[in-house]
Parts: C-alpha cells; sequence; structure tokens
C-alpha cells in the first residue's frame, strides 16, 4: 500500500486558517507524543515548542491525519552559539518503516541550519537502538552520557552535530 | 473577566456542592481568545500550579486520578504477615535506593505513611499506628513505650506496635540519613537520588540512639520466640534476621562522626575513634552474613501472605505529590537483597580508605573506588559503586573544614602536597628559597592547583556518566595552572637554578607534577568515552584509540622524565655525601645538616621511582592493547568498514573534532588534527595495499606476534613492580586483578585481528563478507571485543552492527 504522505510544519497564523483547525493540529500532535513517549509532558511543555517556534513543529499527515511530528527549538546557548534542539519524534506504528522518521529529522535539521544553528543536540534512551541508529545516520554524535536521565532510570545519550556550513564561513 | 474570577473564587464554598457548574467549555471558550504565544497569568496563582491546574484529567500527569485503595492497619496480626510487610519494606527502600522517588517507594506503604502523619501531627510522641486527632498534649499522656507495649498479653499488638513500628522507624531513620547525605550535595538530585520527601519531616527530632535502643529491645523480644519448641521459630527467626540487618545498617551513619588520623589509625589501637571504626566494621560486615543468609530464603519469602492494599499509590494522592502520578515500585526481593549486598560491600570498600598506607597508596585506592564498575548482564548498564557508598565516600574523606577523615593536621592542602612530593617535587630547590616573592607566588599557585586536585575528589564519588565531565573540567583547570607554574618556575630558575644534570633545561618540579596529571586525566577521559558508549562503531573507536595512543606517548615520555628526575635527586644527595668529606669546620656542619634533610626522603625517593615504573609499564600496557587493536580496525577501514552513514550531513573533519571537544582546548600536548590522521590512514592503507598484493598476510602476523610478546614482557614485569610497591594486601590485590582483566582484554584483541588476518589470508575476497560487531558484555570497558564473522553466503554489501 502506497500512501501518500504529506509534510508540513504548524502554522499559528489565524489570517490562513480559523483557530479551530490550528487547536485541532495542536491537540493532534500532543495525543500522539503523548501515546509514544515514555516521558509525560504537561500542555505547557508543548505550548511553550508549538507557540515558540511553531516552524519547527513539523507534522506528516496522511490522508489529513496526523501519523508523525517532530518537535524542536533553536536557542541561544550560553550566549555564545546558536543551538537547535531535537525535543520529541513520534511516528505512528502503523506507518513505521516508512521513511517518515527520516524525512521529519531532514527536514527540521535543514530549518534549523537554515536558521544558523552552530550546533543541534538532542537526547534519547540508551536502549533505544532504533532512535540512535537513525539519529546517528545523521552524523550525530554522542558527547555526553546523562545517568538515570528518563524517568523510566534509563540513562539518555546526548548527541550533537555541528552546523559545517556556518562553521566553514 | 480576571475580577470576575477572583471575586467568585473568594465567594466560593466548596462544601457546597450541589451548586457546582461545569464551566469547561465556557473556559475553553475564554481562553480560546488569548493570543498564541501568550501568557495569561493571574496573581491567585504561581505559575507553578497554573501549569499543574492544565495537568487536570492528564492521566499521565494528574495524581487525583489514581484509585483509592482502602486498607485497614489492624488488619496484620500474626509474625507471617510481618514479616510480609517487612520484607515489602526492604523492597520498596531497595526501589528507593535504586533511583525511585520515595512516593512510590518506602512512603507507599501504609504503615510508613502513617507514621510520617502521626509524626507531623504529634512529633515523638505521635510515631504509632493510632489514628490521632491531632491533640498532641492529649495524645503525649497516651504515649506508651517500646518496653509497656513488650509486656502486653495481646501478642498481635505487640507484633504490630512494638515489632512492625520499631521495623518501620528504623527504616526511616536510615532513610533519613541517605536523605541527609543526598542533599549534602555530593550527589546529584534525581539522577542519583530522589530526595523529595513529599514535605514530609522524616523524623528529625528522633534520635537514632533512641531508635537502636528500641531495635534491640524488640530483638530481644523476637529472639525468645526462635526456639525450636515455637511452631513459628522460623518465622521470628526470619524477623529477628531482618532486624538484626537493619539495626547493623544504622552503624554506617556512626562513621561520619569519626575523627581519624590517615595512614595510622587502624595500627594504632589506642585510639577511641580508630576502636570505634574498628567496632562499625565489624557490625556492618555482619550485615553480609546475614544478607547471605536472608537470600537462601527466597521460598519462605514468596510463601508468605500478599498484605492486599498495605503498598499503594495512595499517599500520592494523601501527601504533597511534586512528581506526576506512578505505580507503587517494589523491588523483588533477590534483587533487594543484591541491592544491599552491593551496599554493604561497597560501603566496606570505602571504609578501607583508612587502611591506606601513603598519599601514593590514596589516590591509587580512590581511582579504584571511582572506576569500581558493578558486574551486570545489560550492556548499556553502567553501574559505578552503590549510591550510598559514594555518599559514604565523600562526607567520610573531606569533611566540612576541609580536613581528611575530620583529621586536625591534614586536609586536602596536605594531601595534595604529600601526593605532589612523592611523584614530583620531592627535594625540589624552589621550596629552599628563603625570599617572601618566592614563597607568595608559591603559596597562590599551591592554593591555585588545589582547585583541580579537588575536582579529583569529589570526582571519585560520582556515577560514570558524571565522572566523564568532571574530569573534562579537571583536565581545563590543570592545563589553565600548568601555565601559571611554568611562568613562575622559568622566572625563578634563573635565580635559583633546578636544571637536570649538564643541561640546561629546568626541572620545574611543579609544571611536571601539573603535565603528569593532566595527562592522565586526558587519557581517563578518552578511555572513559570507550567506556560509556560515546565511542559508537568502528569509526569512532578508531578515532578514539587513535587520540589515545598519541596521550600515551606523552605520558611515558613524561613518565621517564620524571624517572630521571627521581634519580637525579638521589644523585644529588649522593654528591652531598661525597662533598661532607672534603669540607671542614662550619661548612661542614651545614653541609651535614643539609645533607640529612635532603638524605631523609631516600627512602620515598626509592619508592616514588618504583611507583613511576610501575605506571610505565601500565601505560605501556594499554598503548600495547590499543595498537592491536588499531592495526584490526584500520584493516577494516581499508576495506571501507569505517565509512560514514549515507545520510551524514557533516563531513568527518567535524565529527573528529566533536569527538575530541573536551580536550581540544588543551595547550599541551595539543590533540593531533584531522590531516594527521588522514595521513595515518593512507600510511597504513598504502602498506595495507601492499601486503594484499603481495598476499603476504605472514606480515601482519608477525606483526601481531611481536606486539603479544611485548605485552607479556610488561605483564611480566608489572607483577613484579607490583610486588617490590609493598602496597598493601588489600590495594595490591586490587590492582592485580585490574592487571588481570587487561591480560583478558589482549588476548581478546590478539584473537580478534588473528581471525580477521586468518579469513583474509584464506580468501582477500572474504572482506565483502564480513559480519562486524562491537562487544560490551563482560569485557573489558575500555577495550570491547570486535567480533568478526565470515558470513557463509555471497554478497557485496557489508554488514556492521
Amino acid at each position: 500500500m502506497n500512501l501518500k504522505i504529506e509534510y508540513s510544519a504548524l502554522s499559528l497564523d489565524t489570517s490562513k486558517r480559523n483557530r479551530k483547525e490550528i487547536d485541532q493540529d495542536i491537540e493532534a500532535v500532543e495525543l500522539l507524543i503523548n501515546k509514544h513517549l515514555s516521558e509525560p509532558y504537561s500542555v505547557y511543555v508543548y505550548r511553550f515548542f508549538l507557540n515558540n517556534w511553531p516552524e519547527l513543529c513539523l507534522m506528516a499527515k496522511c490522508g489529513g491525519k496526523l501519523v508523525g511530528s517532530i518537535i524542536s527549538k533553536v536557542e541561544t546557548h550560553r550566549d555564545v552559539r546558536l543551538r537547535g534542539y531535537i525535543g520529541m519524534l513520534a511516528v505512528e506504528e502503523k506507518f513505521r518503516g516508512r521513511g517518515i522518521a527520516k524525512q521529519l529529522i531532514g527536514k527540521s535539521l535543514d530549518i534549523m541550519i537554515a536558521k544558523g544553528c552552530d550546533e543541534i543536540i538532542l537526547e534519547t534512551e540508551v536502549v533505544n537502538k532504533k532512535a540512535l541508529r537513525l539519529y546517528e545516520g545523521f552524523g550525530f554524535v554522542r558527547v555526553k552520557r546523562l545517568y538515570r536521565y528518563y524517568m523510566n532510570k534509563h540513562d539518555a545519550l546526548q548527541a550533537d552535530t555541528s552546523n559545517y556550513e556556518k562553521s566553514l564561513h | 473577566m480576571q475580577e470576575e474570577l477572583e471575586k467568585g473564587i473568594i465567594s466560593l464554598d466548596i462544601n457546597d456542592t450541589a451548586s457546582d457548574i461545569d464551566i469547561t467549555d465556557t473556559f475553553q471558550e475564554v481562553i480560546g481568545e488569548i493570543d498564541y504565544g501568550t501568557v495569561v497569568k493571574s496573581q491567585q496563582f504561581k505559575l507553578l500550579h497554573g501549569t499543574h491546574a492544565l495537568e487536570v484529567m492528564n492521566p499521565k500527569l494528574d495524581t487525583s486520578l489514581l484509585p483509592t485503595i482502602q486498607f485497614d492497619l489492624c488488619s496484620v496480626n500474626s509474625i507471617e504477615k510481618v514479616n510480609s510487610i517487612i520484607v515489602g519494606i526492604f523492597d520498596a527502600l531497595c526501589a528507593w535506593l535504586d533511583n525511585n522517588s520515595l512516593s512510590v517507594s518506602v512512603f507507599s506503604c501504609a504503615y510508613i505513611e502513617r507514621l510520617l502523619v502521626n509524626y507531623r501531627q504529634c512529633g515523638v510522641s505521635g510515631l504509632d499506628f493510632h489514628t490521632h486527632s491531632g491533640n498532641k498534649q492529649e495524645h503525649e499522656k497516651q504515649e506508651n513505650s517500646i518496653s509497656d507495649i513488650l509486656q502486653s498479653n495481646d501478642e498481635s499488638i505487640i507484633l504490630k506496635d512494638a515489632i512492625l513500628r520499631t521495623f518501620c522507624v528504623s527504616i526511616l531513620q536510615f532513610v533519613k540519613f541517605v536523605i541527609k547525605m543526598g542533599l549534602a550535595g555530593v550527589i546529584y538530585e534525581e539522577e542519583d537520588l530522589n530526595t523529595q520527601t513529599m514535605n514530609m519531616n522524616i523524623i528529625q527530632e528522633v534520635d537514632l540512639d533512641r531508635s537502636v535502643l528500641e531495635l534491640s529491645r524488640v530483638m530481644t523480644w523476637v529472639q525468645t520466640h526462635t526456639t525450636e519448641k515455637n511452631p513459628k521459630s522460623a518465622d521470628f527467626q526470619f524477623c529477628y534476621d531482618s532486624l538484626k540487618l537493619v539495626n547493623c545498617m544504622l552503624e554506617i551513619p556512626k562513621v561520619l562522626n569519626l575523627n581519624l588520623e590517615p595512614y595510622s589509625n587502624i595500627k594504632n589501637e589506642k585510639s577511641n575513634s580508630s576502636s570505634k571504626l574498628h567496632e562499625i566494621r565489624k557490625n556492618v560486615t555482619e550485615c553480609l552474613s546475614i544478607i547471605k543468609k536472608l537470600s537462601s530464603l527466597t521460598s519462605y519469602v514468596e510463601g508468605l501472605p500478599e498484605i492486599q492494599g498495605c503498598f499503594s499509590t495512595n499517599v500520592q494522592k494523601h501527601l504533597d505529590n511534586c512528581s506526576p502520578p506512578k505505580p507503587v515500585v517494589l523491588l523483588k526481593f533477590d534483587d533487594t537483597m543484591q541491592n544491599l549486598d552491593r551496599l554493604i560491600t561497597d560501603s566496606l570498600a570505602v571504609l578501607r580508605l583508612v587502611d591506606v598506607e601513603d598519599s601514593v597508596q590514596m589516590v591509587e585506592y580512590l581511582s579504584y573506588l571511582m572506576n569500581k564498575r558493578e558486574p551486570t548482564d545489560d550492556e548499556d548498564d553502567i553501574l559505578g559503586m552503590h549510591v550510598v557508598a559514594r555518599s559514604v565516600l565523600q562526607l567520610f574523606l573531606i569533611r566540612d573544614d576541609e580536613s581528611i577523615f575530620g583529621s586536625k593536621n591534614y586536609n586536602i592542602s596536605s594531601l595534595l602536597t604529600d601526593f605532589m612530593t612523592k611523584i614530583a617535587t620531592q627535594n625540589a630547590k624552589i621550596f629552599d628559597i628563603n625570599k617572601k616573592e618566592v614563597q607568595v607566588a608559591m603559596g597562590e599557585l599551591l592554593s591555585n592547583i588545589k582547585f583541580p586536585f579537588y575536582n579529583f575528589l569529589t570526582c571519585v564519588s560520582q556515577n560514570p556518566a558524571r565522572q566523564r565531565q568532571i574530569c573534562g573540567r579537571e583536565i581545563i583547570l590543570w592545563d589553565r595552572f600548568q601555565v601559571d607554574a611554568e611562568n613562575l618556575e622559568l622566572k625563578f630558575n634563573n635565580l635559583f637554578p633546578d636544571n637536570f644534570d649538564g643541561a640546561s633545561f629546568p626541572i620545574m618540579p611543579i609544571a611536571s607534577f601539573i603535565y603528569y596529571s593532566k595527562l592522565k586525566k586526558m587519557i581517563q577521559l578518552v578511555l572513559k568515552n570507550v567506556e560509556l558508549h560515546l565511542y559508537k562503531d568502528l569509526r569512532e573507536l578508531n578515532v578514539g584509540y587513535w587520540g589515545v595512543s598519541y596521550l600515551i606517548d606523552y605520558l611515558l615520555q613524561h613518565l621517564n622524565r620524571l624517572i630521571d628526575l627521581v634519580k637525579l635527586r638521589q644523585k644529588q644527595v649522593n654528591i652531598l655525601y661525597a662533598s661532607l668529606g672534603k669540607a671542614r669546620g662550619k661548612k661542614k656542619e651545614e653541609l651535614m645538616k643539609l645533607y640529612k634533610k635532603k638524605s631523609a626522603p631516600v627512602p620515598d625517593l626509592i619508592r616514588t621511582q618504583r611507583y613511576l615504573e610501575y605506571q610505565v609499564s601500565k601505560f605501556s600496557i594499554l598503548r600495547g592493547i590499543i595498537e592491536v587493536k588499531l592495526v584490526e580496525l584500520q584493516i577494516l577501514n581499508y576495506f571501507g568498514y569505517l565509512k560514514l552513514p549515507r545520510m551524514c550531513k557533516v563531513p568527518e573533519q567535524m565529527l573528529f573534532e566533536i569527538q575530541f571537544k573536551p580536550i581540544q582546548s588543551v595547550g599541551v600536548p595539543e590533540m593531533p588534527s584531522f590531516d594527521d590522521y588522514q595521513k595515518t590512514l593512507n600510511r597504513f592503507n598504502d602498506a595495507f595495499k601492499e601486503v594484499l598484493r603481495q598476499n603476504d598476510f605472514g606480515y601482519f602476523k608477525k606483526l601481531i606476534t611481536v606486539k603479544a610478546h611485548n605485552l607479556n614482557d610488561y605483564f611480566h614485569s608489572i607483577e613484579k613492580q607490583l610486588k617490590e610497591l609493598g602496597f598493601p594486601s588489600f590495594l595490591s590485590d586490587i590492582i592485580s586483578s585490574d592487571i588481570k582483566n587487561l591480560r583478558r582484554a589482549s588476548i581478546y584483541a590478539e584473537l580478534s585481528i588473528n581471525k580477521l588476518i586468518r579469513i583474509l589470508g584464506d580468501n582477500s575476497e572474504n572482506h565483502k563478507n564480513l559480519n562486524i560487531s562491537i562487544e560490551r558484555l563482560h569485557q573489558n570497558p575500555y577495550f570491547p571485543n570486535i567480533q568478526v564473522e565470515l558470513v557463509k553466503q555471497t554478497s557485496d554489501a557489508h554488514k556492521t552492527n
């Protein structure tokens, strides 16, 4: 079955879409992430990411239904460099293995690089080999191990990649 | 709207539920008008409360959605039931020590919750399982002592109100002690230990001695029921052993009150503190045999009645729960016993610190404790010492006044100076300069280098992941102060020369010590990257090993320089002795005085030389193993097994630099560049191409044989050197075991590369069909095994894990 997947960024522009539609997108993203990630996040966490960096909340939809999403942010780190951060990524089980996560990561990285990030980091569970392989495929290097970082007591590995385009200038 | 809302809230009668109206829809409608990204904050709420309000009805975050479980505290009326709860509390205690919160572990026990609530209401006199009116004075009149309760004719009352209550209070004493250590800032909140107490007072005003006394009274009563005549003697014996275990565990807090003199206490039996320590160690050691006994009773434990509802999520609803709702976590009894065994074993290992005889042994033993790892069957689980032992280590070693073990005369600075003297600064001339300017500058330098050394002392009690970060900080500090030390020593060397024989270059003993410390840390950091799986694949391992072999070369060079320095100091003493014969009168007296001063440390100089030579062997072994690994990895690189992933958006040079990020900023030695790395690979590729062209794998076989012989030589000499160091047996046994572990790693490395060469020698086209994996489980943490297998089917695809 070859279903078409459409990718788009969350838009909070009420002049283009009505509020109800926007809220439906936000709710769908929250539901998807809550369903698949072990960490519980409050509404406030989602709103922090989504309201500040809607362009970095990328959605993968199939037939109008949300099947995957990635949420990232870009902030200045220690007043010296612009740091991109991939906060959450989830894909519906039925849609896994179709390269959706790769697409979402790739697009998110491109946006963060275009924004001028000096580095992009993320954390993932040390036992989540699939996620590690996925991110490391993009050139992420493990830079730090965070002991018992997650509520499920697993260690996290912090991965880092640098924006070489910027560094070469 | 805000004004109306505030008026409404003020006039709200929360008991009047009849007129409640569901305003959810209205609320949603109103907030729909707030622009995205805008925060409307009421003065009535803190932001945190506001965010909590947003979590209402979220099953992952709303505690009120948890079900309430009914449980009658009076239902426990038999020894079997008491034992069942005791086991549960042990399981809960270890779950907490295994990084769960108190709310889901110890506090989840209904009896513990009742004790804490009563204690909050009525203080010490309320420390029981009754329901109180909250009137403290009224309750004080009713208070029954444990001795009174033990006189009761009703056994069920004794079981619950004396035995179970005393056990619970004793466990709370232990929890209180651990929390106190957790809050002392020597370990990390959340990641090492969760110290959230739900805002409950953990019996702060209840004296430990009082609890221990009650415990011993209860134990006496229980022991009288363990006679063979009693049909329930086995049950009472289990109860007694459990009480005894917690009784012995409560000895651990006492070590923090002992003041000891390093390097002398155990031998000095007359010291009061020494005999106390001896007694504490004896009692804590007794825990091990009790744990062993209890561990053998798994089937008894499994047969104990299950007390429904005794452990529940109720406490998360009843008390101030700052965490999301979570199910109760109790370890399995076997895991509990293992956890307690680790706690005790590691704590006893920490107390062995008092058995070291000098500062070199102290640093060696601290490094051992720092790198002590718990064997595990999960390669992702990297466990250091037990969290309780790590906390005890830090607080026992360094006291608030910076003294070591609470010594009157020996503190962090003394330990540093002592250690530095033994490594590099013995008989250094700069310490003899009687000039204020020099002394002031030296004082400042020594007080500065205390920071990286203190960093090391605190690092030893951290979890493995934190150790690496702190190690990185230490390197930066050493690097900074090395420059200061060099400048200072060079400046004064012009006035008071302290040079190597026949050469004009200065010794710079302090800078030499700093350089030694820094290089060792740099090597440790890179190897820790391997241990923590930060170097995840063949390419990154190759980069890491290549970098660390470069650093080891520098260290070996420097160690040999330090050996030359120690020899020079011995020679200088001999020259001084020879000059005595020629001198006369006052000059002779002065020389004699000087000779006495300089020759006193000669035995130390000899020991230092042996210690440095031992380290040359140790680091040569590390380098030898790394060289074997590098040959194998670079053969695999030749065949394309170290390529970057296809989707990688970053050039290899950038990745190379990120890998050495924590040590990139170090001035000396400067890490080699990516170009240097590439050149090394290219040189190897050229040589290997020739091997392939001539199909001459014999060259590599010979190369590995030579390296294996060299390694064997070092393994032989290091054992001998270790004996000559004269370390106490507990320390030399530990080091010996580490060396055996390295030997095992070297054999694995040789077997792996020999296998690869054999596969390629059989048919050079075999390189297309290799399945390569990195095996970490049960391997040396710094040297995971590279597993090479020839895949049967013909395929062009490389397979790497």
